[in-house]
């Protein structure tokens, strides 16, 4: 039987091949579905104007999608990092200081994502008999979206937890994202 | 403990350790609606799903996804030569060249972050080379990359436009002269430090070169007119016009200056998607936090205790802008945005002020923390690109501040500046 550590150490690993290729999923829907947006509301113009036809879904097909992006693309967002946060005081904070702000960071990012993914996963039930008024599908589609997001998030953060008490990553975060993207 | 005692402290305690805003926002919310109500936990993902149902917002990624498109089509170097027609033979004329490119760079693109990256990586190069030292070409491209939310399209009009429901074509159109305004103050203050360093002036291109340059940058120059001409006479909505704006993006940088490959479309794609979702997850937290507000009254006993203390839209136009200012120190303007917006608002109605001007005014003044220590995400962009050290950078870029802080007076004291299009055009 291999130690303990290692045998954590090959759980983490696993737990994140988990998350990253759900992520890798989760980004691909993403850009499928912001190009359909813009095509959708693009189309939109063109019946209205080049066909002399308005479009009765196209509108509600567009928000319903953007309300897809969001979540999902929230997701994307807490794997690659991307979260706006304040970080001056991270910043100025001593090593050891800052490994505990960003576990409490994760910890309240989980407590968060956890009560919301919750909270839309009611609602989407409470909603599984109301349809919309344009494209006459369940609402409940909509908000499905809220529960998975936020339930891949919370997939995310607790992977990137487990990588980093097993050792497999290095634990101190880019600070600077914008910056990071350039080089 | 109440209501708004757990909301205030425990969002600032996790803002200030670094939890992301919009998970610190929410978390304040739901223990304060857990531990000071007796409401149902599910009022959170109404309140927080309700907001993102919504059309205006939907302008924010189509801009963006113009913007990103534009910048890694080619687009720079064009509007590059095209600007020094007009300007490269001032003294300095490089640097008034960078100035004029952003000028017409924020009429494509929403985001002053994508545009400082864009002509930073191609003129700060290029500045070092025609003897402009480092420190100065990074400070001016941060700074000249300010106008970009201001001079439509602007992602930050398109936010406040969908908080307050006020028309964001009229913002687009209100941005216009505040946004020439400082780029005129920003070349004025270049000529000076230019003339002074003995910065140097461009070779005149031939005619020849200037009808070759004009049509190659044509392309470009059509997207504002289309987006701003398309609102104004009614073509289509703001959020339509993004749409096309996208559009016709992508098809000037794949077909017709085909520096845009379809295999990077996708990543353009997904930073668009990431973006925008940071963005309206923090929208979505405040208005889950706006709406306890609202039910703890306080934006009531603002206006009633303000009203009490001044009757001025001077004195409470300063007010407001010295304490943006101060909070620029600390917060990214996007979400300093998005959470002061809908509890200042009552304030402005009550004082008379017209919400375009306040909101035009407003971005103006969150733009600025963008190139100031400590967290100004332009300063950080150039100075990497420039490699210039913050200290150095800093010093050079204080009297570009300084204008625009003196844009920022002249658009809180003339309304007009702001008024004149929108009330001219009707946007």
């Amino acid at each position: 039987m291999p130690p303990v550590s290692s045998r954590f150490s090959r759980v983490a690993a696993a737990v994140d091949r988990v998350s990253s290729g759900l992520n890798a999923c989760a980004e691909f829907i993403l850009w499928v579905l912001v190009a359909l947006t813009i095509v959708v509301t693009f189309v939109q113009v063109v019946f209205r104007y080049g066909l002399d036809s308005s479009l009765s879904w196209s509108e509600e097909l567009a928000r319903y999608l953007f309300v897809w992006v969001i979540f999902i693309g929230a997701s994307v967002a807490t794997r690659r990092r991307k979260h706006i946060f304040v970080e001056i005081l991270v910043a100025l904070m001593p090593r050891a200081l800052r490994a505990s702000a960003e576990l409490l960071s994760i910890g309240a990012s989980i407590v968060f994502f956890s009560v919301f993914a919750y909270v839309g996963w009611l609602l989407m039930l409470n909603a599984w008999q109301q349809y919309s008024t344009a494209l006459d599908i369940r609402i409940a589609w909509v908000y499905a979206t809220a529960p998975i997001g936020a339930g891949l998030s919370v997939l995310h953060l607790i992977a990137g937890l487990l990588q980093r008490w097993s050792g497999n990553e290095d634990p101190s975060p880019p600070l600077h994202p914008a910056v990071e993207g350039l080089e | 403990m109440s209501v708004l005692g757990y909301l205030v402290i425990i969002f600032l305690l996790l803002l200030a350790v670094g939890v992301p805003v919009a998970v610190s926002m929410a978390i304040a919310s739901i223990a304060a609606i857990a531990f000071g109500t007796d409401l149902p936990m599910v009022v959170v993902g109404q309140r927080m799903l309700a907001i993102l149902d919504s059309f205006p917002f939907l302008a924010l990624p189509f801009f963006v996804a113009a913007g990103v498109f534009m910048d890694r089509g080619g687009i720079t170097q064009r509007l590059v030569d095209f600007s020094a027609i007009f300007v490269g033979r001032i003294t300095g004329g490089l640097a008034q060249v960078l100035i004029g490119t952003n000028l017409v760079m924020s009429g494509i693109s929403g985001a002053a972050t994508a545009d400082c990256a864009a002509t930073g990586s191609v003129l700060i190069p290029a500045l070092k080379r025609a003897g402009y030292s480092a420190a100065f070409a990074s400070a001016l491209t941060a700074a000249a990359a300010t106008v970009g939310p201001i001079i439509p399209p602007s992602i930050m009009f398109v936010i406040y436009g969908a908080i307050t429901n006020v028309s964001i074509g009229a913002l687009f159109l209100g941005g216009v002269i505040p946004g020439l305004l400082m780029g005129l103050y920003l070349m004025i203050a270049a000529y000076v430090i230019s003339k002074r360093r003995g910065y140097p002036k461009m070779v005149t291109p031939s005619w020849r070169e200037v009808i070759r340059i004009t049509i190659d940058a044509l392309p470009a120059l059509v997207m504002p007119v289309l987006v701003l001409g398309g609102i104004v006479g009614g073509v289509f909505t703001p959020t339509e016009a993004g749409a096309v704006a996208a559009v016709f993006c992508f098809l000037i940088s794949t077909c017709v200056y085909r520096s845009l490959k379809l295999s990077e479309v996708p990543e353009l794609l997904l930073q668009t998607g990431i973006l925008t979702a940071a963005i309206m997850l923090i929208v979505s937290a405040a208005s889950l936090i706006g709406w306890i507000l609202a039910r703890e009254r306080v934006p009531d006993l603002l206006v009633v205790s303000f009203m009490n203390w001044t009757s001025s839209p001077i004195v409470f136009l300063a007010c407001i802008n010295i304490f943006l200012l101060l909070l620029g120190f600390f917060f990214e303007a996007v979400s300093l945005l998005i959470l002061v917006t809908p509890v200042i608002m009552p304030l402005v109605y009550n004082y008379g002020i017209d919400p375009v001007h306040f909101g035009v005014m407003m971005c103006l003044n969150l733009t600025i923390a963008l190139i100031h220590p400590p967290i100004g995400m332009n300063m950080f962009i150039v100075c990497a690109i420039g490699k210039v050290s913050v200290r150095d950078y800093t010093r050079e870029v204080i009297p570009f501040l300084l204008v625009l802080i003196l844009s920022l007076i002249c658009v809180t004291y003339i309304p007009d500046l702001v008024l004149y299009l929108p009330r001219l055009l009707g946007g």
